[in-house]
């Protein structure tokens, strides 16, 4: 089948209004005091906010933070309250990023660890103090010296902390897979991540080799060295110790990540490829070794890319027999690609989720720069966008074809060709792209 | 508008839709760049209302990394890259069909160089302004232009149009053909040999020198002034003998047996051959390399690419020392030493026989290193270090007000055209 058939296809297929219907959808849905914030792009798609909500008894954004008491609360994002004297009785807020404050938390510091203690809400500003004091394991500690050049509040009320929302972590799904979420006793109710109950780990919504999700292991090593002449047994190398990983992750001929568990600890050299060659090492002090072992069976996840007429944005969702979510994803289809909720200069803006870095480098001559992608020659998830900074801005450039010349760097041997990592090619990038060109969107709460 | 996929209608049928109209009017800009990843709108009709998207774009049978339906009238794109400049057919496709258009769309050419002038640029000048002239300078968002010339970049660019752009040469090295590279944002154009860094403003002779601090002294015959080129950072080559080919390059032959094209860059033998014996004298006549083999004590042809020396005729020339090779066009002619006085003798370059030789008249000390003829006077060096003129026919020699120290070998510096100069 062409590629205009394919599209033609997928794109009548769509406008039959071959909805896949939902009925167990996993939705962030706000308390009735702790509401939710959603970003809201211009075509109307609209995603949660899940690392911050909004406290409508406090009148403040919160974040979930360990409290002194140990529970997680939602903490007001506020500046330091800061101790005057050397009991620790008298507080004054300190402002130092928030223009106007409405709120300051005084931390105190238990076996090492520092934790808000204490919430007031902030007063009228009064007169700069040059020094402070903290409460550490109990006992008042100082002073130390606090800038002068800061506004400073009165404190005017305090709010008990026990007050504040408490969550808890909890997770739902039947099957090996299971998403975790953070709920309130109020109602509120938002995913945390996933996990994969069989090996007991966090993990990742991730493509496969063969263009389906599967939930990786959050967390995997990626072995560089062998045990064998022939480079193909590969071992994780552990400095003596540093912790021992438990999933290693190693990449198949089409790009994709392969998992695999680790066996226990073996010696014997170690040789590491060199371009085409396999050659042995003896790194100083000698590491541990702990051979790749088989690999694992993953939780597959079904995708489906919702179809909402009009918008450019398309929610995906995330699921098994069991389960079903939404992605943190977004599909543009503008782009075909994924994207992710990303700031872009001081908007945000829903940017390809896959994405190269752009790296500079010189023509024969060395005299100017341009600037290109080094990319895998074989990758699991096309790359069709690369960043760059230019002149202190962050852009966005289109990849284009591979690098018709050799390309040079200027180091301190002078102007040398540049070899690039194996495996790797370089390709061309166009101009920058107006930001403009990526939905943008704004925050709002439920109130 | 031509259907590609007639199964699509049949599908939106199914649907029960009244199929919408798909038109494409135009693309602004009509033009882009090969490399692609520009931005720009189509405009026409149909891309958004009763719910066409999404629009896929393909241009030149490339889908288009980005397509954005900004309304229904309007599209915008990123370009995928091109395989050549050129029409580009555009092709959208939605829900309601698809839409083809030509010749709304058009790949830039990247940049050409056709042409350079001045061919020649003092190579000590700071102030020398170059002019490119070719295409794609400046129309279809060429966008800045920066010019390279041998990996330095020229000052004060001024794109005088789009066929046209003038620069600051900067300093180079004497007697190098520098490469130039136009870049700007349709691509990059390059020059091999685009103009020559002279010694001088002037003809004259180069004396390759035997000092390690200078490479060659550039001489003055009207004059009698002189110019020092110095040495690069690296450089230590001497050469025996120096002859220029049609392109104005030079080639040596050194003491280690070796003759190539020297590379006036890193002022080395660049890829050179071993000779079969040591060449202290080798000129051009036309298309012929012609030297004399000390080791044989032969004249003869010399293969400047292999380093093949083939003798001609079966006479011996004198032994021993220094000799030099020169022809005025007419007549070729060698010196050689001799127990009494050295002698400047015509030679038949396709036969190799000699006629008579003539005593060189001078003093004692007169040791001829090399020897050339420039327009129409033979100007030898000597290993004293002074450069005489000698009248081949009566052997008489005239000093020249000048010592410029011993120099090995003697050329001519000609401004000429580079014939494998652009276009």
């Amino acid at each position: 089948m062409s590629a205009r058939l394919a599209i033609a296809l997928a794109l009548g297929l769509g406008a039959c209004g071959d909805n896949r219907h939902i009925d167990d959808l996993f939705e962030p849905v706000s308390g009735s005091r702790l509401k939710l914030e959603w970003h809201l792009y211009e075509d109307g798609t609209r995603q949660a906010e899940t690392a911050a909500f909004y406290d409508l008894d406090v009148h403040a954004r919160c974040t979930p933070q360990r409290w002194i008491d140990d529970v997680i609360r939602c903490v007001p994002i506020a500046e330091d309250a800061i101790y005057l004297d050397p009991t620790c009785e008298s507080l004054v807020g300190r402002a130092q990023t928030i223009e106007k404050p409405t709120h300051f938390i005084a931390h105190d510091t238990v076996a090492g660890t520092t934790l808000p203690a204490r919430l007031f809400r902030a007063g009228p500003t009064t007169t700069p103090v040059t020094q402070r004091y903290e409460l550490r394991d109990g006992e008042c500690v100082g002073p130390f010296s606090t800038p002068s050049d800061l506004t400073y509040y009165q404190l005017v009320a305090e709010i008990a902390g026990w007050d504040l929302i408490a969550l808890r972590d909890d997770e739902v799904g039947a099957g090996r897979l299971a998403l975790a979420y953070r709920a309130t006793d109020d109602g509120l109710r938002v995913p945390s991540g996933l996990r994969d109950r069989d090996l007991d780990l966090p993990c990742t919504p991730t493509p496969g080799a063969g263009g389906g999700f599967r939930c990786a292991p959050t967390e995997a090593a990626t072995p560089s060295t062998f045990r064998d002449p022939a480079c193909e047994q590969a071992v994780i190398t552990v400095p003596d110790g540093a912790a021992v990983p438990t999933i290693a992750m190693l990449a198949d001929p089409s790009g994709c990540a392969r998992y695999h568990a680790v066996g226990g600890e073996v010696t014997g050299p170690l040789y590491r490829r060199d371009g085409e060659a396999c050659t042995r090492v003896t790194p100083t002090p000698p590491p541990r070794q702990f051979p790749v072992a088989a690999e694992l069976e993953l939780p597959i996840l079904e995708r489906t890319i919702e179809d909402t007429p009009g918008r450019r944005l398309q929610r995906i969702i995330l699921g098994d027999d069991e389960l079903r979510f939404v992605d943190d994803r977004l599909h543009d289809t503008a782009t075909r690609a994924d994207c992710l909720r990303r700031s872009s200069g001081e908007v945000t803006r829903c940017l390809p989720a896959v994405i190269a870095s752009a790296t500079r480098l010189r023509p024969r001559s060395c005299a100017v720069e341009v600037l290109v992608a080094e990319i895998p020659q074989h990758t699991c998830e096309r790359i069709g966008f690369a960043t760059a900074i230019t002149e202190e801005q962050p852009t966005i450039h289109a990849i284009g074809d591979r690098a018709a010349d050799t390309l040079y760097q200027l180091t301190g041997g002078g102007c040398l060709p540049y070899p690039g990592a194996p495996g790797n090619e370089l390709r061309t990038l166009g101009p920058p792209i107006a930001p403009e060109t990526f939905p943008a969107a704004v925050r709002y709460g439920e109130r | 508008m031509r259907s590609l996929v007639p199964g699509f209608l049949i599908v939106l049928a199914a649907c029960g839709r009244e199929p919408t109209t798909l038109q494409i009017e135009r693309a602004i800009p009509a033009y882009a760049p090969v490399v692609g990843g520009t931005t720009i709108r189509i405009t026409g009709a149909g891309f958004a209302a009763d719910e066409a998207g999404p629009n896929r774009v393909m241009i030149a049978s490339r889908e288009a990394p980005l397509a954005r339906t900004v309304d229904d009238a309007t599209l915008e794109i990123v370009l995928p890259p091109a395989d050549q400049p050129g029409d580009a057919e555009v092709v959208v496709l939605n829900r309601h069909g698809n839409a083809r258009a030509t010749g709304i769309l058009r790949y830039s050419a990247a940049p050409a160089i056709d042409a350079v002038a001045p061919t020649d640029v003092v190579f000590s000048s700071t102030s020398t302004v170059v002019t490119l002239t070719g295409s794609g300078f400046f129309d279809e968002d060429a966008g800045t232009a920066s010019v390279v010339v041998d990996g330095q970049l020229a000052s004060d660019v001024v794109v005088t149009s789009d066929t046209s752009l003038t620069f600051i040469a900067p300093p180079g090295v004497a007697l190098v053909w520098p490469d130039l590279e136009l870049i700007n944002q349709r691509g990059t154009a390059t020059a091999q040999r685009g103009f020559r860094y002279t010694p001088s403003d002037r003809e004259g002779l180069l004396l390759f020198s035997v000092s390690s601090s200078q490479f060659a002294l550039f001489y003055d015959p009207t004059d009698h002034s002189t110019i020092p080129i110095p040495r690069v950072s690296g450089s230590s080559a001497r050469f025996t003998a120096v002859v220029r080919d049609d392109r104005g390059d030079y080639w040596g032959a050194d003491r280690s047996r070796r003759f190539g094209r020297i590379d006036m860059r890193t002022q080395r033998l660049a890829n050179p051959s071993a000779l079969q014996g040591w060449l202290p004298a080798v000129t051009r006549v036309g298309d012929e390399y012609l030297g004399v083999n000390r080791n044989v004590l032969r004249f003869g042809r010399l293969d400047p690419t292999t380093g093949a020396f083939t003798t001609i005729g079966d006479e011996a020339i004198p032994c021993c020392g220094s000799y030099g090779l020169a022809s005025d066009g007419t007549t070729l002619y060698f010196t050689a030493p001799s127990t009494t006085a050295p002698t400047i003798t015509p030679i038949d370059p396709t036969t190799g026989v000699t006629g008579t030789p003539v005593p060189i008249i001078a003093s004692a000390g007169f040791h001829v290193e090399d020897m050339r003829f420039f327009h129409g006077t033979l100007y030898v060096t000597s290993r004293d270090g002074t450069l005489v003129t000698l009248d081949p026919l009566t052997g008489v020699v005239t000093p020249l007000p000048v010592n410029l120290g011993r120099a090995n070998a003697i050329e001519v510096f000609e401004y000429a055209r580079d014939p494998a100069a652009i276009p």
